[in-house]
C-alpha cells in the first residue's frame, strides 16, 4: 500500500517535471548564460589551475544547454 | 533620342531571348513553387557557408582528437581521444596566455566603456559643430587593425616617436619604450585598442542617448532631481542595453585579437604580450601541431560561441 502511494507520488514528480510550466525559456536561459559566463571567468581567471582544468568543461556545458533551452517556448 | 534606341533595344533583347529559351525550360520553371524558387536562390549561399565554413569547422574537431601534424602528410593520423585537451586545460603557459587575453580583454573594455560613454554625453550635447566631431571622433574605427598597429609602431618609437614626446612634455621621464618594455608592452596594444574602438562604444552610447524620450527627463525636472540622479535612474538604465551590447561585441572581438597585436607587439618582449590567438597560429602554422592547436581552437571557438550566444539574446533585448 505504501510502496503503491510512494510510486504515485514519482510519476506525479515525473508529470510535474514533464509539465510545459517547467520548460520555461527565460529561467533555463538565464542559467545557461550563467553557466557560459562562469565558464569564461574560470578560463581567464589567475587564481587556480584546477580551475582552469574545468574551465571548458563549463563552458561547454553552458554553451550546448544555452543552444537546447533556447528552443523552449516563452 | 540614344536612351530611346537603347531602351527599346534592351526590350527587344529580352524578348528575343525569352523567345529563345526552350519551352521545357519554361514549363519547368514556371512549375517551380515559390518555395522551390527560394531555395534556388539561396542554395549557392548554403553550399559556399558549407565549404567555407561548416566543414572546416567539422574537421577541426575531428583534429582535436588526433595526432595529426599538417607538415607531415604521410605520417598516419591517430585517434588520441581527449588527450590534446587535456594536454592543453592542463598546462601552464596556454593558462597564461589566457590569462594576458584577459588583461587585454578586460581593461579595454573598462577604459572604452567609460570614455565612450563620456563622449557620447558630451556629442549628445548638440552644441556647434557637433556633427563635424562627431565625423572625426569616428575616424580611427574606419581603419584596418593592420594598419593602425604599424603606424602606432612608429608613434611609439621611443626617440622619435610623438608618444614619448606628448609625454614628455608633462612629465620628465626620457624615451618610453612602450613596446620594448615588459610592463609597458601590454599597455601599449590597449591604449591603441581604445583608441581605435571607443568610438564604436561611443556610437552605440550615442544611439541609446538618442532612444531616451525627453518626457522623462522633464518630469524628473518637475520631481526636482539633481544631474546626478537623472543620470542614474533615467539615462544608465535606459542605455544599458546598449553598452551590454557594445561590451559583448567588443569582448568578443578582442577575445580573437590578432592582427592589431602582431603588427605591434608580435607578443612581445618574451611572450609577454602572446594572446590566446597569436600562441594558437604558432602552434598550428610555426610548430606545426596541428591535433593539439585544433584542440585549441576548438575552445577558442566555443568560447566564443558562447559569447555569442549571449550577444544575441542581449540584442533581442535591445530590440524589445
Amino acid at each position: 500500500m505504501n510502496q503503491g502511494t510512494q510510486q504515485s507520488e514519482a510519476s506525479q514528480g515525473v508529470a510535474r517535471f514533464f509539465k510545459p510550466r517547467f520548460f520555461k525559456r527565460g529561467p533555463w536561459e538565464n542559467f545557461a548564460t550563467l553557466l557560459i559566463a562562469l565558464g569564461i571567468f574560470m578560463l581567464m581567471q589567475p587564481f587556480s589551475i584546477d580551475l582552469f582544468g574545468y574551465s571548458f568543461a563549463v563552458i561547454l556545458t553552458g554553451t550546448v544547454g544555452f543552444v537546447i533551452v533556447s528552443h523552449f517556448p516563452e | 533620342m540614344t536612351d530611346q534606341s537603347s531602351d527599346s533595344s534592351a526590350e527587344g533583347l529580352t524578348e528575343r531571348v525569352a523567345k529563345a529559351t526552350p519551352a521545357a525550360v519554361v514549363q519547368k520553371v514556371r512549375g517551380l513553387s515559390d518555395r522551390a524558387i527560394a531555395w534556388l536562390f539561396i542554395s549557392p549561399t548554403i553550399f559556399l557557408l558549407l565549404a567555407i565554413n561548416i566543414f572546416p569547422l567539422i574537421w577541426t574537431v575531428y583534429l582535436s582528437f588526433t595526432n595529426y601534424r599538417a607538415n607531415r602528410p604521410g605520417r598516419p593520423i591517430e585517434w588520441v581521444g581527449t588527450r590534446n585537451y587535456e594536454r592543453l586545460l592542463g598546462n601552464e603557459d596556454i593558462w597564461g596566455y589566457l590569462q594576458a587575453t584577459a588583461h587585454f580583454v578586460v581593461w579595454t573594455m573598462i577604459i572604452q566603456v567609460i570614455i565612450g560613454l563620456g563622449l557620447a554625453l558630451l556629442i549628445n550635447r548638440n552644441f556647434k559643430g557637433s556633427s563635424f566631431w562627431t565625423t572625426v571622433i569616428l575616424i580611427p574605427m574606419m581603419l584596418s587593425p593592420a594598419v593602425v598597429g604599424t603606424f602606432w609602431t612608429y608613434l611609439y618609437q621611443p626617440q622619435t616617436g610623438i608618444f614619448s614626446y606628448i609625454i614628455n612634455l608633462f612629465v620628465s621621464v626620457g624615451p618610453i619604450d612602450m613596446i620594448g618594455s615588459v610592463d609597458l608592452a601590454p599597455w601599449s596594444i590597449i591604449i591603441v585598442d581604445t583608441w581605435m574602438w571607443t568610438p564604436y562604444i561611443m556610437l552605440l552610447c550615442l544611439a541609446g542617448l538618442r532612444s531616451i524620450p525627453d518626457y522623462l527627463y522633464e518630469a524628473a525636472e518637475i520631481d526636482r532631481a539633481n544631474a546626478w540622479q537623472k543620470f542614474w535612474y533615467i539615462t544608465l538604465p535606459r542605455i544599458m542595453p546598449f553598452l551590454m551590447l557594445a561590451v559583448l561585441f567588443r569582448g568578443i572581438e578582442n577575445f580573437k585579437m590578432f592582427d592589431m597585436v602582431v603588427e605591434l607587439t608580435s607578443g612581445g618582449p618574451g611572450s609577454t604580450t602572446e594572446v590566446a590567438s597569436i600562441n594558437l597560429k604558432r602552434e598550428a602554422f610555426e610548430k606545426w601541431r596541428t591535433g593539439y592547436s585544433s584542440a585549441f581552437a576548438v575552445i577558442l571557438f566555443v568560447t566564443v560561441f558562447g559569447l555569442g550566444n549571449i550577444y544575441v539574446k542581449a540584442l533581442n533585448k535591445v530590440k524589445q
